[in-house]
């Protein structure tokens, strides 16, 4: 889950903070991210949103990086990214491998708002830091405990 | 520049385009509200969240029941989204 903001209207600038919970092995981490969006922003967007991240490694630490991604919505609505070179790739390195080893795709729902247009959606390249550790599973509400135990049952399980 | 490149640019441009005249849609729909509402009481312009979009979108359909500036806002965003998926497979996304 996170919370973002930035300023403009066809191309933006934008940052935020997330924090990531791991079902795998209850590390809950920190994130801070700047990167740009292209398409329409709404003059000076903000947005909080919750998704799901897969292919974490138990430390979170391959969710730093580069990740380009897309969203679209008017208030609610949905985004999607995955590893990529991030911002300092050039324009190939914006490109996505979601099915590569160690790349980690994220998808989810947001609700936001703009001050030009309730209408709003775009390409986005961003670079998070590394991940602030700040423990293991205090963080876990009722639906992170249940996905925390179906994924340990999925392991013991051989899946 | 490879033609995914290009079909990546073409998709954005369209879903910007489509974003862009959604917009033009919502704050015409506006004018035509703030039409028939009393000076002191309009609808602003400015500063967008869900809530109002719906509030804007009802309030159009009750004052202007034959109007289809909401119908013509809802299929640019419906274009605009389908340019936006163009990016993301034009990006790797959907394999």
């Amino acid at each position: 889950m996170g919370a973002s903001g930035g300023v403009g209207g066809v191309g933006s600038a934008g940052g935020g903070m997330e924090m990531v919970v791991n079902y795998d092995s209850g590390q809950v981490s920190g994130f801070y991210f700047g990167g740009l969006q292209l398409g329409w922003n709404g003059g000076a967007p903000g947005s909080v949103y919750s998704g799901y991240a897969y292919g974490l490694n138990g430390s979170n630490s391959n969710y730093g990086g580069g990740f380009t991604g897309f969203n679209g919505g008017l208030g609610p609505g949905v985004f999607g990214a995955s590893t990529s070179g991030g911002l300092t790739g050039g324009v190939s390195g914006l490109a996505v491998r979601p099915s590569a080893p160690g790349a980690v795709n994220v998808g989810g729902l947001s609700f936001g708002g703009g001050l030009l247009g309730g209408f709003s959606g775009g390409l986005t390249a961003t670079n998070y830091t590394s991940p602030i550790q700040m423990g293991k599973f205090w963080a876990f509400d009722v639906g992170d405990w249940a996905m925390y135990a179906a994924k340990q049952v999925c392991k013991a399980a051989g899946f | 520049m490879s033609t995914r490149v290009i079909v990546g640019i073409a998709c954005l441009s369209a879903a910007t385009t489509g974003l862009i005249v959604a917009n033009m849609f919502l704050y015409m729909m506006i004018g035509e509200i703030n039409r028939k509402r009393a000076e002191g009481n309009l609808v602003s312009y400015f500063g967008f969240a869900f809530p109002k979009m719906q509030r804007i979108f009802s309030e159009y359909r009750v004052k202007y029941p034959n109007g289809r500036l909401h119908i013509y806002a809802l299929v640019a965003f419906a274009a605009a989204m389908v340019g936006l998926l163009g990016v993301a497979r034009a990006l790797g996304f959907f394999g």
